[in-house]
């Protein structure tokens, strides 16, 4: 049991970089985006966004810990390929309604996605969608077939990894700009509109 | 009406001189370079004389907009019938073939460098198939950028970029605009910004440069990858739309230019990073009657009434000139940072106008982009020539 | 007080003039530095490699983290 944290704990530090290349995309349209006065506010989509993946994760870990691997490649990819294509509504639903609040569209959909939290849900479709490299480097810990196991070993992973990620709160304060905003909500669209394109793409394959 | 004031022009004697200055400058480094090519040095020799011709008229009539627009569509116009026959003669088609991939024998252009600036850093490789050294590499072409940066600012948007010209060619080919951008929504404006970032990420994510494999539209008058599998033909076909769309359409029919000002995130990159350029477009308060017929003209979508009331073009402005040539009032100048905006109808005598902000720019602009654009214009001549006499473009 | 600010002012003024002038001189220094080998000089002192592809399959040759 202690002797696959500090693999899960490398892990994590070493593909961390990498980590911040994949969120990025997804995150700095959510930083970006609103205006927001308060400190607690700046943080507020980086720390639902964190609690989404951090519960994405832990669910994952259990998961794959208690079934003793992760339950065949067609079905990881099949899960990849749906999370990123909710993934892709979501950015491009949250782009419509905070970039173009004067559409019928957005103003019927508006008080539904402030209900489910944008950046949360984006955290957890986002931690569902594990790369296929990390699954590779993974897979060996879940032989041990512990539900407790896999879970401990996720959450470190996703400890190590958020470290890159704080910087994207320092995002949060170029939001005070119009313009900034303005590039948020349009580079949430163009986000969107690729994830759909690759999550269909994935399921195709 | 009362008559328009060109806040540009310069009078006689001192548009003789900065043409007999300029005209001195590009014979050196134009034909200086070329002394081994008597070919060459011929067709550098006529190009000369174009350049000073438009010199002596942009300095004199202080049409900025108008007569650049004849040089840059030129430049561009120059650079395709020289850029793809070259191709046609090294390797038989525009086709990029596999085999020049893994042999880095891609020309690298300065669109690709924002892309791959972070996986230069963070992994010491260049994702681009490119050389280092070649004539068309990485270290020619950044050291390009860095000169265009310092010396354009994003005015190389309209004075330096070999792909410009050819939305500007579009957009002038029509005496009037099609469609009406009245309604115009400028969030739009922001879309390159957000490009910019979404490809800048993305680039570092797929580590490959993936503006220049899904979107550049102007793959369409360089080179592209032969179409083998479903992949390819929708990239391909998405290539071909924009360039149809952004850069042949959209600007006959607006009078804009649509992918500069809309789309293209090295524009993005060039308006921010440039702005350690010390040339600003201003606009004087006093004089604007809020007319608003430079925001309905300005190619880029670089002005709003916003702008306007602030007294300055938005950081996209590409310093094309065309707002001062269309200002009925003689409101909007080139400026430094920190200069009071200069008063139109003070005349300043030959020195006072030899060191005006706008003539210093204009200078140093028409000959950085003169310079630049000699060596493909002039290629493009003697093509055009040997299509004449020999009835091919090809030289070999 | 006034005084102190105006004479900045006008030093800005100069500053930036005696910049744009040097800009313009420069571009001609620009392009004769580029055939003098300038580039390479100081490119080759960035350590950056080109070869983007393996050779042998066109795989990418940048090994990422985690396909260790």
């Amino acid at each position: 049991m202690i002797e696959i944290l500090p693999r899960a704990l490398f892990l994590g530090l070493s593909t961390g970089i990498f980590c911040l290349g994949t969120c990025a995309p997804v995150m700095a349209p959510f930083m970006l985006s609103e205006e927001r006065s308060a400190y607690s506010e700046k943080v507020k989509p980086f720390l639902l966004f964190t609690a989404g993946r951090f519960l994405a994760y832990v669910l994952i870990g259990a998961l794959a810990g208690w079934t003793g691997g992760l339950a065949g490649n067609a079905l990881t990819r099949n899960l990849a390929g749906i999370s990123l294509l909710l993934l892709a509504m979501l950015m491009v639903i949250y782009g419509l309604t905070t970039g173009f609040p004067q559409l019928r569209f957005c103003r019927m959909i508006s008080p539904y996605l402030g209900r489910i939290r944008a950046p949360f849900a984006a955290g957890i479709l986002m931690g569902v969608n594990l790369c296929p490299p990390f699954l590779i480097a993974a897979a060996d810990v879940f032989v041990m077939g512990s539900a407790f196991n896999g879970a401990a070993f996720f959450m470190v992973f996703f400890a190590a990894t958020t470290v890159f990620l704080v910087p994207f709160i320092f995002l949060g304060y170029l939001s005070y700009l119009p313009a900034v905003r303005a590039v948020g909500r349009l580079s949430s669209l163009i986000v969107g509109a690729i994830y759909f394109f690759i999550g269909l793409n994935s399921l195709a394959s | 009406m009362p008559e328009k004031t060109l806040i540009n022009s310069h009078s006689r004697k001192t548009s003789v001189f900065l043409t007999a200055l300029m005209a001195f400058l590009l014979a050196f480094l134009i034909l200086g370079g070329n002394r081994d090519n008597p070919r060459m040095m011929a067709a550098g020799a006529v190009y000369l004389v174009f350049l000073t011709v438009i010199t002596y008229l942009i300095f004199r009539t202080g049409m900025v907009g108008k007569y650049r627009s004849i040089f840059f569509a030129t430049y561009a116009v120059g650079f395709s019938l020289s850029f793809i026959p070259m191709l046609i003669e090294t390797r038989g088609s525009m086709f990029l073939s596999g085999e020049e991939i893994l042999s880095l024998s891609a020309p690298l252009c300065h669109l690709t460098l924002p892309m791959i600036a972070i996986p230069a850093v963070v992994y010491g490789f260049l994702i681009f198939p490119t050389k280092l050294f070649s004539e068309m590499g990485f270290f020619p072409m950044l050291y390009l950028w860095l000169g265009a940066t310092l010396f354009l600012g994003r005015g190389w948007c309209s004075w330096g970029c070999f792909y410009g010209g050819v939305d500007e060619f579009f957009s002038k080919l029509l005496p009037k605009k099609i469609v009406s951008s009245k309604n115009f929504n400028y969030t739009l404006r922001f879309f390159p910004y957000a490009f910019l970032l979404v490809i800048v990420l993305w680039a570092f994510i797929a580590l490959e440069p993936v503006y220049c494999t899904w979107f550049c539209p102007f793959k369409a008058i360089t080179e592209f990858i032969k179409p083998t599998n479903w992949l390819m033909w929708v990239q391909t076909g998405i290539f071909v739309s924009i360039f149809l769309g952004l850069v042949v359409v959209l600007p006959l029919l607006m009078k804009r230019r649509t992918q500069c000002g809309l789309f293209c995130p090295f524009g993005a990159f060039q308006a921010v990073i440039g702005q350690v350029n010390p040339y600003r477009v201003k606009i004087d308060g006093e004089k604007c009657t809020k007319c608003n017929t430079c925001v309905q003209q300005c190619p880029t979508f670089s002005l709003t009434e916003e702008a306007v009331s602030k007294g300055k073009s938005c950081i996209s402005c590409t310093r094309c000139g065309k707002c001062m040539d269309v200002c009925p009032r003689g409101a909007i100048q080139y400026s430094l940072i920190g200069v009071p905006l200069r008063n139109s109808e003070k005349g300043g005598g030959f020195f006072g106008e030899v060191f005006r902000p706008d003539t210093l720019f204009i200078f140093g602009a028409l000959l950085f982009g003169g310079v630049l654009s000699s060596g493909m214009v002039s290629t493009s001549l003697l093509r055009i020539t040997n299509l004449a006499v020999n009835g091919s473009f090809l030289l070999k | 007080m006034a005084d102190i600010k105006g004479i900045f002012r006008r030093l800005g003024v100069k500053f930036m003039y005696l910049l744009a002038l040097t800009l313009v001189f420069l571009v001609p220094v620009f392009y004769m530095m580029f055939k003098s080998g300038i580039i390479e000089t100081i490119g080759k002192k960035i350590p950056i490699k080109e070869g983007t592809f393996v050779e042998a399959d066109g795989e990418i040759k940048i090994k990422r983290p985690e396909s260790r």
